[in-house]
């Protein structure tokens, strides 16, 4: 149960009267959004949330490619088990700080591209934590909930609570806060791409959701006045209480959505995008969903959005078989994308006001599975992309190698994390704009640990 | 206080005698004569009940006696002795000087007689007439009235709630002691056929008018026997095709849609739509898809239509069998093999391990979940409070040993080998070499022996999993939730684990009793549905096919294929294992319960809006490349003929789409959009009157 009371009603009478301005003015405004952008939103800012369902393999994505790191790794993942990388395919990276250098898995060439020019970090064996745990400890039973439950996991992920189930997410918490940047609009702070999810639900408002493709458009109002009239009716409908909590939430969502419809769809449908051949062979599901963010983040003037946080979901990295080709098909579609993204906020002059990163389950065993795959295991490594990230580096600390070894939790190759999901949402979190005072509301255990902030963000 | 009520007091007895002379105006008929209006007080935090109408009327003016509210609690009664042959008496109490500040209502003329005697009760007046349970249960044609007991900080303090919704009821506690049936009002004609429509929502893909009034006449069990017996529907047979040679197998194939018809699920996508609008079999149907989202394949992975074929009709074979059955025949089942990565699991090797995906997924999902349960399927807590795990890492370990060994049955005419070619044509077959021979650790402290056979292991692995105390409660929550609402009380969920834990003949995972239980529950049956947190948003399909088959569409079903992916349920094809959607998710903002909810967002919503314009609105024509296609028609002829008369109109899809509970201020916004048609347009006026309805948020929502 949560303490806040339900003030979205209002929310949503604002929005209707804003949106009262009608299609007409709004297309106005889009069509001035370019110019008008850089005079009266200097201070944009974007967090765009990649999440890896499934559980995607840390160990085969970040490799030790000196001679003793790769022969840790191959000693424990042969040829012979049918998931090794071999040390020539990796793409090699030469993190600042490190003596050694590390090889991407050969699918991402975008990514590498992005390190190299320092505009990426790689966050290593980061997790769920309820504390700093060593392998005494976690033995003797401290440990999230459901460690490696995928339902658990992601809902921990997603909210930075792995001590009992929460009603909310660290973006929706992160919106909360920053709502008040959005008033002027009434603009959602928060987008998603893959519905109702637990990262995007907060206290203050519905998050937006948008298709990946096709029309958010609303059909079948021809202007006449019989439509007009249906119009009106379907607006009171929306608007009248029902006694019923379910029949309120039903009604919430879709007021929200016709009011929302007028302002976004001509955004999504806007063919003139200048951004749009960045993306064009590009024909992908997470292409496509960061598309629609970037056309979002171009037509921010018309949003009057300040602050927007993104959900964008890429699914299948539950590689408990063929896992060779599975995540090779996957990071061929997630490196690219990503590097449209980024070129993307690059043309539209915001690289530096937009990051983007990296979520999963949990990393996989670094022992085989039969099958030629891997099973869930928990910490794994993660990317932040961006102008203002400090990249070309690895932070956290990666995990030795080694089955039952100084970092394992078990005897597979399940890593303790160097760092906690609450850090890594927090170091997000005060760049976006939280106030430091408001990072222990937002990351409820944050203070179990001994920083707020990882560093990747300068 | 006392004053008020004192003086309320006074005004009963003058409109008990108003009441009694009005009644000897009224002849006997088979409707209730008297609704009793249920007021609330918040400064008392006390319920009170008159079945009187001048002193409803009064309390609404607040004059008098003010402080009371309606509640929105009504009932039915019989005002007289007369109105019905076994109405009787309910005498109403006040307390004394030395009594409670508060009512008591009983219908039990021992009882009454036995608290005329109590110096702390003062009799009222005969507060209405109405029928007696016999024996705990009330007849047909009534529901009962359950009673609470609020005993309150003292004497003065203590109050009577009286309720015929169960869920209303059971909420009650534990701040008040539940006391159970103590009078069954009798039901309305409305009521009645409400109830029909409500059992056709929870049962059916959707009520249509046919099955309203079979349902009113021969009643809810006797629905439920015909529906039990009714033939199951098959999926039609779909080819084996070898998997992964599209591009050189379809060339060869005479079916020019070989891709879309043997390596999609789009066949099985039309033969499930048309099957749910217009096959018999409505209740096996429903159940087996209320399966195939627990114990969950994705064509994500299963593309093959053949395969997911024989996987979905699995369901509806035992639909209504045991749910041991079930567990072992989706363990052997090689679409689950290949999807969750059984098939081919070989024992332990030097580097390799087995694989561990089955193993969790089946104790995760699939039977017990991942905390112990007590009975009513709230969790278990130790000591500190804390929940306490129903499995560890060794548990899965030793399940991911057990399942070791199982490969693809060998092709016909294909030699048969230790890891076979991809084939889904029947369960995975044995190979013992493949299989770990040492001890496994299972569930509850179990350990297999080493030694034992393939087979052996398997099935007494299934049947520890099978006794495992959660699995009554974790599945029989979840079907409920897919069947009837969202959010059940505990002591719902207690009712159906105890059915599923012993049919009454000694049978655990009696899947046809657990659904005879779900479905005649108090919960589910009932006139009023009152309780603010009850019931469901429709899922994606039942969306669809409800509104379609109110209207009597005809359908090949390949529109509703199409639309169910942008309403979030691409059908046969969900995300993950994890479904469509999780079976906790929380209505934002509150604590509860609402799965489908996970599916509504702004994005849905307008899918919702735009699906009943083309459907109401559109023309969905047949596709040209699908051997006879009809596309989607609806019948609007009979809504049209009678949208003449708006009012009329919406009678009627008041009470079969929202069990006639429209508000009046629903009502009076459709009939304004209404006066906007032109009256010599009839059929838009149809239109019109449907879309509305179905796009409303009271109709999104089953309850």
């Amino acid at each position: 149960m949560k303490a806040i009371a339900i003030p979205r009603r209002a929310f949503l009478r604002q929005l209707g009267a804003l949106s009262a301005l009608g299609l007409a003015s709004r297309l106005d405004l889009i069509r001035f959004a370019a110019e008008a952008s850089a005079q009266t939103q200097p201070d944009y800012k974007a967090l765009v949330c990649v999440f890896l369902f499934g559980g995607n393999d840390g160990n085969n994505t970040v490799i030790p490619l000196d001679a003793a790191g790769y022969g840790q790794y191959a000693a424990i993942r042969p040829a012979t088990s049918g998931i090794n990388l071999s040390q020539a395919s990796l793409l090699p990276i030469q993190p600042i700080d490190s003596a050694s250098p590390f090889g991407l898995h050969p699918s991402l060439t975008d990514l590498q591209m992005l390190f190299n020019q320092n505009r990426m970090a790689i966050l290593a064996n980061v997790g769920t934590l309820l504390q700093p745990t060593t392998q005494a400890q976690y033995a003797a039973g401290l440990r999230p909930l459901s460690l490696y439950s995928h339902a658990d996991q992601q809902a921990q992920w997603q909210s930075a609570v792995s001590s009992a189930a929460s009603g909310t997410g660290w973006g929706g918490r992160i919106a909360d806060k920053v709502a008040p940047m959005n008033a002027a609009s009434g603009f959602p702070v928060v987008t998603s791409l893959d519905g109702a999810v637990l990262f995007t639900s907060g206290a203050s408002a519905i998050p937006l959701s948008i298709p990946v493709t096709g029309s958010f458009a609303l059909s079948g109002y021809s202007g006449s006045t019989a439509a007009a009239a249906r119009m009106n009716a379907v607006q009171q409908l929306l608007a009248q209480a029902s006694g019923n909590a379910l029949v309120d939430g039903a009604s919430d969502i879709g007021a929200q959505a016709l009011d929302l419809s007028a302002t976004v769809n001509p955004i999504l449908a806007n063919a003139n995008s200048t951004i749009a051949p960045l993306f064009t062979n590009l024909n992908t599901s997470t292409a496509n969903q960061l598309y629609q963010v970037a056309k979002l983040i171009e037509a921010r003037a018309a949003t009057g959005a300040a602050r927007q946080i993104f959900f964008v979901q890429l699914g299948s990295f539950d590689t408990h078989g063929d896992q060779l080709n599975r995540q090779q098909n996957l990071f061929e579609e997630l490196s690219p994308a990503l590097k449209a993204f980024y070129d993307a906020t690059v043309a539209l002059g915001v690289a530096s006001q937009v990051t983007t990163f990296t979520l999963s389950d949990f990393g996989r065993t670094l022992q085989p599975a039969s099958g030629g795959g891997t099973d869930h295991a928990w910490g794994s490594h993660h990317f932040i992309i961006g102008g203002a990230v400090q990249g070309g580096k690895i932070y956290g600390r990666y995990p030795q190698l080694s089955l039952g070894g100084p970092d394992d939790a078990e005897k597979e190759g399940r890593w303790l994390p160097s760092c906690s999901v609450d850090q890594y949402g927090a170091t997000l979190a005060r760049w976006f704009g939280v106030a430091t005072t408001d990072l222990d509301s937002v990351f409820s255990n944050l203070a179990s640990f001994s920083t707020a902030d990882l560093g990747f963000m300068g | 206080m006392r004053d008020q009520t004192a003086r309320m007091r006074r005004a009963v007895t003058f409109v008990t005698a108003l009441a009694a002379l009005l009644s000897a105006f009224r002849a006997a008929a088979l409707e209730p004569t008297a609704t009793v209006i249920e007021f609330y007080n918040a400064s008392l935090n006390h319920y009170f009940i008159t079945g009187f109408p001048e002193e409803a009327a009064m309390l609404d003016q607040g004059v008098v006696v003010p402080g009371w509210t309606r509640t929105g609690v009504q009932w039915q009664a019989w005002a007289s002795a007369t109105d019905h042959p076994s109405a009787v008496p309910v005498c109403r109490f006040y307390g004394s000087s030395i009594g409670p500040n508060s009512h008591f209502y009983t219908a039990d003329p021992a009882e009454c007689a036995f608290v005329k005697q109590d110096a702390a009760w003062r009799f009222e007046a005969i507060a209405f007439y109405i029928d007696v349970p016999q024996d705990g249960n009330c007849g047909a044609d009534t529901t009962p009235v359950y009673r609470s007991f609020a005993p309150g900080a003292g004497l003065t303090d203590m109050n009577h709630r009286y309720l015929v919704d169960m869920t209303m009821h059971e909420h009650m506690a534990p701040s008040s002691i539940l006391e159970g049936v103590v009078m069954c009002s009798p039901l309305s004609s409305t009521q009645k056929a409400a109830d029909a429509v409500r059992l056709l929502e929870q049962a059916t893909f959707g009520p249509n008018d046919d099955l309203i009034a079979h349902v009113f006449a021969v009643g809810s069990q006797a629905f439920l026997d015909e529906q039990f017996a009714a033939t199951a529907s098959t999926y039609p047979a779909l080819p084996y095709v070898p998997a992964g040679q599209q591009a050189t197998f379809c060339p060869t194939d005479p079916d020019p849609q070989c891709g879309r018809d043997y390596y999609s699920l789009f066949l099985l996508q039309n033969a499930f739509f048309q099957q749910a609008l217009s096959a018999n079999d409505q209740l096996r149907q429903r159940v087996a898809f209320a399966l195939s989202q627990i114990l969950v394949t994705s064509g994500l992975d299963v593309n093959l239509a053949y395969g997911m074929r024989g996987y979905q009709q699995l369901f509806r074979d035992n639909a209504f069998g045991n749910y041991e059955t079930i567990l072992t025949r989706v363990t052997l089942s090689p679409v689950m093999g290949d999807y969750l990565n059984m098939v081919n699991n070989d024992k332990p090797s030097a580097t390799v391990q087995p694989n561990e995906n089955y193993a969790r997924e089946l104790l995760q999902l699939f039977s017990i979940g991942v905390w112990m349960l007590n009975a009513d399927g709230t969790q278990m807590r130790d000591a500190s409070g804390a929940p306490v795990p129903s499995y560890d890492q060794d548990t899965i370990e030793g399940f991911a040993h057990v399942l070791t060994g199982w490969t693809y049955p060998p092709l016909p005419g294909v030699l048969p080998r230790t890891h076979n070619p991809k084939n889904y044509l029947a369960d995975m077959s044995p190979v013992d070499t493949n299989h770990d021979k040492g001890a496994k650790q299972l569930l509850a402290g179990t350990v297999l022996p080493a030694g034992q056979t393939i087979q052996d292991d398997l099935a007494q692995a299934i049947h520890n999993v099978f006794m495992h105390p959660n699995v009554g409660p974790f599945v029989g929550r979840q079907l409920i939730q897919k069947l009837v609402t969202g959010n059940p009380t505990p002591q719902y969920v207690a009712r159906i684990a105890a059915v599923f834990n012993d049919n009454g003949l000694g049978v655990r995972g009696d899947l046809k009793a657990v659904v005879r239980a779900i479905l005649t529950d108090p919960e589910a049956r009932g006139a009023v549905k009152l309780d603010p947190a009850y019931g469901k948003l429709r899922e994606p399909v039942l969306f669809m096919t409800g509104a379609a088959r109110a209207l009597a569409t005809q359908s090949d079903g390949v529109y509703f294929g199409q639309q169910a992916r942008g309403l979030g349920q691409n059908l046969f094809y969900p995300p993950s294992v994890f479904n469509y959607y999780p079976p906790t998710y929380l209505l934002p903002d509150t604590a509860i319960v609402a799965p489908e909810f996970a599916l509504a967002n702004s994005s849905t919503a307008i899918n919702r809006y735009n699906f009943a314009n083309t459907l109401l609105f559109g023309t969905i024509a047949p596709l040209p490349t699908l051997p006879g296609a009809i596309g989607t028609t609806p019948a609007l002829a009979a809504l049209s003929s009678i949208a003449g008369d708006p009012a009329a109109l919406l009678d009627r899809l008041d009470a079969q789409l929202l069990h006639s509970t429209m508000p009046p201020s629903m009502r009076g916004a459709i009939l304004t959009a209404l006066a906007a048609v032109p009256a010599t347009d009839l059929l838009t006026r149809a239109k019109t009157a449907v879309y509305l309805v179905v796009t409303s948020p009271q109709y999104q929502v089953e309850r």
